[in-house]
C-alpha cells in the first residue's frame, strides 16, 4: 500500500503549510476558493514545481522511497480541464501509447495494449486520427485512459469534468471507479455533486487544509455550507429544481435594475447633475416604465431568426423577444455557443434573415448590432488583452477618463469578486476563476438590450457564482441568451428553455413544463 | 486508393523517386511523365490545385533560359556570347526534372492529410535516433508543429474575437496599429502558456530528450504492397534508363 504524505507544503503566499495523508485507493475531493492554491497544490504534488517549504514523501508498506528511485511522472498522474489542449499525441494511437513507449515496452506489445486501450474506451477504429477530431467529451476519456495505462499509483484531476456534459462525465468516472483501487484520486472540483461521491473531502482556505472527513457530512451540513463556502448538494434540496415564477407584473414604482443603478452611480458619483437620456446607454424611459409599457416592450421581438441557415452548422428559425430569458442547453457540440456567434454577428445566415431590434443583421449594420449586444465567450477568462485588470475592464476609456472615475470604477469591480488589490495586476498572474470574474465585469461594463452568456459560470466558486446569479436575477429588463450545460443553473431565471442537438433546437419549451421534458434533457447529457 | 496507401509508403516513395529522377535521361523521364498525369488521373485530383504550379514553372523556365541558354567562348566576357541550342535543350532538360518533382510532391500533398505527412516523414527518423537522439526529438517537434500551430491560429482567432467584442475597430491606421500591436502581446503570453501546458503534459507522461517513437497502427494492406511494387519498379526503370 502506497501513501503520500504531504507534509507542511508552502509555495509564495498561496500555500501556508498544506499537510494530509493519500493513500493508494482512496477518492479525495478537493474543493476551495478561486486562487486558493488547488491547482498550486497539484502541480506541487505531481512534482511539476517545487514548494519553497515542506516536503511530498512517498512510503510503500510504511517505508519511506526516494523519489530518484521511482518514476514520479509514472506514480502520480495529472489530468487537467481542458479537452482541446491536453493531448499530446498525433494520432488516438500515439495519445495512448506515448507513456507506455517512455517506460520502455516493446513497440509491438504496445500497439496491440493501444488497440485494446481504444477499444475499452469507445475508439476503437479511430486509432490513426487525429484528436482534433474527436468531441470534447472523448478527448477527455482519451487522455484519462492514457495516464491510467501507466498505472499510476495517485491520479489528480484538476476540474478534468468541468467542461463536460453530463453524458461525457458519467463515462469518464466509469473509468474512474473502475481504477479506484489501484490508483488513489484527487479530484480537484468546485462541483458539489461530484465532491460527495468521494471518499473524503478536504477545503483550502487561507492556505491550510482543513479536512471535512466524509464529503456526505460535511456537504450536508448547512453551517459547514456557508463557512467554507461550500455550495448546496441539489439531490438535498429540491427546492432548487423549482422554476421561476411567472412574471407579477407590479402596477407600483418601477425600480432600475442593479446595473443601471450602477452606472447612474458611476456618472453622478463625480458631482455631475442626474444624466440626461442621451448619457444613458439604456433609455431612460425603460427605467421608469410602468406595467402596460412594459407588457408591449415584452411582446416586441428583440431576436428573429427567419428560416435561417449557416451552412450545416446551425439552422433556427426563433423569435426571442424583449426581456425574455432563454436557457439554452444540449450536448458538447451541438451547437449553443454557434447560436450566440450568429446572435452577434460573427457569423451570417447563408439562407434566410436575422433580424436584431427589426433590422437585419448584415456586414453594414454589425456596429450597430455590437452595440446593443454583448456576448461573454467561452472561458472568456483566458481570453483577456488588458494590460491590467483595471485596463481590460475599462479598455478604450482614455487615460484622462479612467484616473478621474477610479473609486467608482473600482467599487464596480468589487460588485464581481475583484478587490481593488487586484486591480493593477496583470490579468496572466491571477487564477482561472478570478480572470472569469474579470472578465465577467469587462463584458457588463455597459449596459446591452441583448446579452449572450456562453457559460459564464465555468471555473467559477461557488461563492462567486452565487453572486453573479443574484445579478443576473436583478436583469429582468434585459434580453438574455444563457448556454450551459447544467440546466439547474436557469431554472430560477429562465422563461423558456432551448434545447440545441445538431445545430437545431429540438425543444423550445416554458419554464414551468420543464419537467415534463426532464428525461429528454438528461438523455442530451444536460444536467438536471 | 491513393489517398489510403500508408503515409510512409507515399513519403519513402516520393523521396526515392525525387533523387531518382535527378539521375534518369529522357526517356526515365517521358516514362515518369505518363505515370504522372495517370496517378492524377487515377487519384481524381481537379487539375486546377497544379495553377499555382504552372506560374512558378514559367518563370523558373524564363530564368533557366536566360542563364542554360546563352553561351559564351572561353577567355571571353560573357557579353560576346550567343543563344545556344545546346543551352536551351539543356534548360529544358532541367525544367522537367523541376516540374515532376513539383508535381509528384503536389500530388503527395493533395492525396496525404497533413498529419499523415509529418507522421510518415517522422517515421523515416527512427533509424537516424540510433545515430543521435536529435533525430527522436526532431521528428518530435515536427509532429508537434502539426498540432500546435491549428490550436495557436483558434486560439488567435479568439483573441481577435474578444477584442472585437470590447469596441469598435479604429478608422486611422496609427490607431489601427497601435491595436495589433497591443493584441500582440496577449497572444504571445497565449503561445507561451499553451506551450508550458504542453510541456507540462509531456512531462507528466515521462517525456525525455531521444526517447521519441512514432507510433502508427495503419494496418499494411494488400494496397501498400501494390504501391511498394510499383514504386519499386518505377525506381528500377528510372536507373536502368539513366
Amino acid at each position: 500500500m502506497k501513501v503520500l504524505q504531504v507534509r507542511n507544503i508552502r509555495h509564495g503566499n498561496t500555500l501556508n503549510g498544506v499537510s494530509f495523508d493519500w493513500h493508494q485507493g482512496e477518492i479525495i475531493a478537493l474543493m476551495g476558493a478561486n486562487g486558493s492554491g488547488k491547482s498550486t497544490l497539484a502541480r506541487l504534488i505531481a512534482g511539476l514545481i517545487e514548494p519553497t517549504a515542506g516536503e511530498i514523501q512517498l512510503t510503500v508498506d510504511g517505508a519511506s522511497c526516494a523519489w530518484d528511485t521511482v518514476r514520479r511522472w509514472q506514480e502520480i498522474g495529472l489530468v487537467g480541464q481542458h479537452p482541446r489542449r491536453q493531448t499530446i499525441g498525433a494520432t488516438v494511437a500515439e495519445e495512448l501509447g506515448f507513456g507506455l513507449l517512455n517506460l520502455g515496452h516493446d513497440i509491438r506489445w504496445v500497439r496491440n495494449r493501444v488497440r485494446e486501450l481504444a477499444s475499452s474506451i469507445g475508439l476503437g477504429g479511430k486509432e490513426d486520427q487525429s484528436p482534433s477530431t474527436l468531441s470534447g467529451g472523448e478527448r477527455q476519456r482519451l487522455v484519462t485512459a492514457a495516464i491510467l495505462a501507466l498505472q499510476p499509483s495517485f491520479l489528480i484531476l484538476d476540474e478534468a469534468l468541468t467542461m463536460l456534459d453530463a453524458r461525457a462525465q458519467a463515462n469518464v468516472l466509469e473509468l474512474l471507479f473502475q481504477a479506484q483501487t489501484e490508483t488513489g484520486q484527487l479530484w480537484i472540483t468546485h462541483d458539489p455533486e461530484l465532491a460527495i461521491q468521494a471518499d473524503r473531502l478536504l477545503v483550502i482556505e487561507n492556505g491550510t487544509l482543513i479536512d471535512m472527513g466524509e464529503p456526505q457530512k460535511g456537504l450536508i451540513n448547512t453551517e459547514m455550507q456557508s463557512q467554507y463556502g461550500l455550495g448546496e448538494v441539489y439531490s438535498s434540496n429540491p427546492i432548487s429544481l423549482v422554476p421561476k415564477h411567472p412574471l407579477i407584473k407590479d402596477a407600483g414604482e418601477q425600480r432600475p435594475s442593479e446595473l443601471v443603478q450602477l452606472k447612474l452611480n458611476i456618472e453622478t458619483s463625480v458631482g455631475e447633475s442626474t444624466p440626461t437620456e442621451a448619457e444613458h446607454e439604456v433609455p431612460l424611459p425603460l427605467v421608469e416604465v410602468g406595467v402596460s409599457r412594459l407588457d408591449e416592450l415584452i411582446s416586441k421581438p428583440v431576436l428573429e431568426w427567419r428560416q435561417t441557415k449557416y451552412e450545416s452548422r446551425l439552422a433556427l428559425d426563433k423569435v426571442v423577444r424583449a426581456g425574455e430569458f432563454i436557457g439554452i442547453v444540449g450536448p458538447s457540440g451541438s451547437g449553443k455557443t454557434t447560436l450566440l456567434d450568429s446572435a452577434i454577428g460573427f457569423i451570417l445566415p447563408t439562407e434566410g434573415q436575422l433580424l436584431l431590434c427589426g433590422e437585419q443583421i448584415s456586414k453594414s449594420s454589425l456596429k450597430a448590432v455590437r452595440q446593443k449586444t454583448r456576448l461573454v465567450l467561452q472561458e472568456a477568462g483566458e481570453y483577456l488583452i488588458g494590460r491590467s485588470v483595471y485596463h481590460e475592464v475599462f479598455y478604450g476609456d482614455q487615460g484622462r477618463d479612467q484616473a478621474v472615475d477610479k473609486q467608482a470604477r473600482l467599487s464596480f469591480l468589487e460588485r464581481f469578486g475583484i478587490p481593488a488589490s487586484l486591480a493593477e495586476e496583470a490579468p496572466e498572474r491571477l487564477s482561472g476563476g478570478e480572470r472569469q470574474k474579470v472578465a465577467l465585469a469587462a463584458a457588463l461594463r455597459t449596459l446591452p438590450e441583448v446579452l449572450l452568456l456562453d457559460e459564464p459560470l465555468l471555473g467559477l466558486d461557488i461563492m462567486s457564482r452565487a453572486s453573479i446569479q443574484t445579478m443576473i436575477s436583478n436583469w429582468d429588463d434585459l434580453t438574455i441568451l444563457y448556454v450551459t450545460h447544467d440546466l439547474r443553473e436557469v431554472l430560477q431565471y429562465a422563461d423558456r428553455l432551448w434545447l440545441v442537438e445538431n445545430g437545431n433546437v429540438v425543444l423550445d419549451c416554458s419554464i414551468q413544463s420543464w419537467k415534463e421534458h426532464q428525461e429528454q434533457f438528461r438523455a442530451s447529457g444536460v444536467r438536471c | 486508393m491513393l489517398h489510403h496507401l500508408d503515409p510512409r509508403v507515399k513519403v519513402g516513395g516520393l523521396a526515392f523517386l525525387s533523387l531518382l529522377l535527378t539521375l534518369t535521361q529522357w526517356q526515365g523521364l517521358a516514362l515518369t511523365s505518363f505515370v504522372f498525369l495517370g496517378l492524377v488521373a487515377f487519384s481524381r485530383t481537379p487539375m486546377k490545385i497544379y495553377r499555382s504550379l504552372i506560374v512558378v514553372l514559367v518563370w523558373m523556365a524564363l530564368f533557366y533560359g536566360l542563364a542554360a541558354g546563352w553561351v559564351w567562348p572561353e577567355n571571353r566576357a560573357f557579353w560576346y556570347g550567343h543563344w545556344s541550342l545546346t543551352g536551351f535543350v539543356q534548360a529544358a532538360d532541367m525544367l522537367w526534372r523541376i516540374a515532376l518533382v513539383f508535381g509528384l510532391t503536389r500530388l503527395y500533398t493533395a492525396v496525404t492529410m497533413p498529419l499523415e505527412q509529418g507522421m510518415g516523414i517522422a517515421y523515416f527518423f527512427n533509424p537516424l535516433i540510433r545515430v543521435t537522439p536529435k533525430a527522436a526529438d526532431f521528428a518530435l517537434m515536427l509532429t508537434l508543429t502539426l498540432r500546435f500551430i491549428p490550436l495557436i491560429v483558434e486560439e488567435a482567432l479568439i483573441i481577435w474575437k474578444a477584442r472585437a467584442l470590447k469596441s469598435e475597430w479604429p478608422q486611422s491606421w496609427l490607431k489601427q496599429s497601435w491595436e495589433l500591436i497591443q493584441l500582440i502581446v496577449p497572444l504571445i503570453l497565449l503561445s507561451l502558456r499553451r506551450a508550458e501546458e504542453l510541456a507540462e503534459n509531456l512531462m507528466s507522461r515521462g517525456y525525455a530528450s531521444g526517447n521519441y517513437q512514432t507510433l502508427m497502427l495503419h494496418e499494411r494492406t494488400s494496397e501498400d504492397l501494390i504501391g511498394v511494387i510499383i514504386i519499386g519498379v518505377w525506381g528500377v526503370l528510372l536507373l536502368a534508363l539513366r
